[in-house]
């Protein structure tokens, strides 16, 4: 690769972070252009704005540890946070016990819940992805 | 007591495997935990189900007590097996899973707990009029050591009272080397199990090493199933086991058994362990060492000249059943050997040698067996022990054993990390031996020529 190319190549690497594009590919000669955006295709599509928030994939969260899910901290209780929640990064989100020990969840990123991917009393592997949340930046995106 | 439906394998490596399999074969759901590092282990993918419970650090995965309870509890697991080494002989864990209401496939916690005090066992066991190396109780500082030293004369043996694998443990040649290596080892002792307590006892220069598989039951059942010979070591770990012992006269095999009973026994010891002695060569005398309370590395040499299932027999004496064996079903047949491969190399001072197998080729022998967790392309993690395999032949007699044995590594074939496969060649061959002359400190000392033990 020639200097000026590789230079090329950064620069469309910051470019690519403020377009709300999410893949280019791009062959220089003879130039072949292909460009996608998904979020777009999915905003326009739904109009339901509960249904708009649960698709916008979100970024998945995953269990620090393994234990049991639970999203309220005693059964009967509401919930520490519902789909469609503004959070805030270290706001609780659900819990992970781990026989007597009960294990807060932060949300990570401020930002939106868009979904939880366990039940209450499931059983999660460290690592498992347990809810998702939608970042600020992706949230400019869905207010134009 | 329940019936034993499924189990989760609290373990990783060979053991793993061999666990499930013996799972399998008795129709039982086997559940494998994985830390993030063994997420492409033979035993993820042999299991029933897989947890992945934590990071590669065993701390906070295969040493995490509450998140292994929270698996099985979460699985619906009825037992855990712990395997050897990590939580097997931790009473905490064997207490946990009790209090849960899972079984634990292995002795009473407080089985454990008395045999895993070296020094109380050692009391209890000399109660019993079985011979104990010539030692003192604790010593708690170097003018105690000395004083102990200038009675007995050296060399002497410095032992840390927490445990055994030969960490904490310091040979003295003389007074002068006292107060380096008392420090050592109580630092070492403190290390490796929490408590620097150490104790001394005579050094026997010329020793073997024979342990007596023992298996008991909830109902008062206890067998030996004979013996094992342990004596190839280096830094006081195994390399190479063989059953029966070449050295045992008829009456000593006969003494080592009774001795092993008579301390299983006095505790009444549940499932499979193993009662370890050093046979004094220069006097023939037999001494009590230890106890381990769990399956060893070691266990398939047992298997093989008895023909017992030593996994099988344990899950079944968790589950409340009697002993399917009297003492006289139990027979050998043969001789046994086992090498244990791991990933080090030989040349460069047994350095570790973890990363990719890319050549994985196994003795297509129905009489060799391998037990092993690697397959081709499988990485080596960092992180944990470095055996890759135990390779077992059963032979009519020692010598046949000893040349099936060296058939089997030349046809077992593995590129991509270096092993200890060249060592055990190198043993086989040897006429020392093959003629069984041999000692604990004989492949340290006399045959990698290794003065630093």
């Amino acid at each position: 690769m020639e200097t000026n190319d590789f230079t090329y190549a950064i620069s469309l690497i910051e470019w690519m972070k403020q377009s709300h594009l999410d893949a280019l590919y791009l062959r220089m000669g003879p130039l072949k252009l292909d460009l996608k955006r998904y979020v777009e295709e999915e905003r326009t599509t739904n109009k339901d704005s509960a249904e708009n928030s649960k698709q916008q994939a979100g970024k998945p969260v995953l269990s620090p540890r393994l234990g049991i899910f639970f999203r309220s901290a005693k059964p009967g209780d509401r919930p520490l946070a519902e789909i469609g929640q503004r959070v805030q990064a270290d706001d609780g989100v659900c819990f992970i016990n781990v026989l007597d020990q009960r294990y807060c969840v932060t949300a990570g990123v401020q930002g939106q819940i868009t979904e939880f991917f366990a039940q209450d009393g499931q059983l999660v592997e460290f690592k498992q992805p347990i809810f998702a949340v939608k970042g600020q930046a992706s949230d400019k995106i869905k207010q134009p | 007591m329940k019936k034993i439906k499924s189990v989760l394998v609290a373990n990783r490596g060979e053991i793993a495997v061999r666990v499930i399999r013996a799972c399998q074969a008795l129709g039982i759901t086997a559940i494998a935990v994985v830390s993030e590092a063994d997420r492409e282990s033979l035993s993820a993918k042999m299991a029933d189900r897989v947890l992945c419970i934590g990071p590669a650090q065993a701390t906070k995965s295969y040493l995490d007590i509450p998140t292994l309870v929270a698996a099985a509890l979460g699985a619906g697991a009825d037992a855990i097996h712990p395997g050897y080494g990590f939580l097997a002989e931790r009473p905490d864990f064997a207490e946990a899973c009790a209090k849960h209401g899972l079984i634990f496939i292995g002795p009473q916690a407080l089985h454990i707990r008395q045999m895993g005090d070296k020094l109380l066992a050692r009391e209890m066991v000399a109660a019993l009029h079985v011979p104990v190396i010539p030692g003192s109780c604790l010593v708690r500082d170097l003018q105690e050591a000395a004083k102990f030293g200038e009675k007995t004369g050296y060399p002497l043996l410095l032992k840390a009272a927490a445990g055994g694998g030969g960490r904490g443990m310091k040979i003295l040649q003389g007074p002068e080397e006292l107060k380096c290596l008392f420090n050592e080892a109580s630092a070492e002792a403190g290390a490796a199990f929490g408590d620097d307590r150490l104790y001394i006892e005579r050094y026997v220069p010329h020793a073997r090493h024979i342990e007596v598989q023992i298996l008991g039951d909830c109902h008062g059942n206890i067998i030996h199933l004979f013996e094992r010979d342990c004596s190839l070591q280096r830094r006081y770990q195994k390399i190479l086991e063989e059953a029966p012992s070449a050295v045992l006269t008829p009456e000593q095999r006969l003494e080592v058994c009774e001795a092993a009973l008579l301390i299983a026994r006095r505790i009444r010891y549940e499932s499979a362990g193993t009662v370890e002695f050093i046979l004094d060569q220069d006097e023939g005398r037999f001494y009590f060492l230890e106890m381990n309370t769990r399956i060893q590395v070691e266990h398939p040499v047992t298997e093989m000249i008895t023909g017992l299932d030593l996994i099988q027999e344990q899950i079944r004496i968790a589950g409340g059943n009697p002993l399917r064996y009297s003492q006289a079903d139990i027979t050998t047949q043969g001789h046994a050997i086992e090498c244990r491969i791991n990933a080090e190399s030989p040349e460069r001072q047994f350095c570790p040698s973890p990363g990719r197998i890319t050549q994985w080729q196994v003795p297509e022998d129905p009489l060799v067996r391998v037990d092993s967790h690697c397959y081709e392309g499988y990485v080596v993690p960092p992180f944990y022990d470095s055996l890759l395999a135990k390779i077992i032949v059963h032979g009519k007699d020692r010598p046949a054993a000893v040349e099936m044995m060296q058939t089997a590594l030349s046809h077992f074939l593995i590129s991509g990390v270096e092993t200890t496969m060249p060592l055990h060649r190198r043993i086989l061959m040897d006429d020392a031996y093959r003629a069984g002359m041999i000692n604990t400190c004989w492949l340290e000392k006399v045959f990698l020529g290794d003065a630093k033990v």
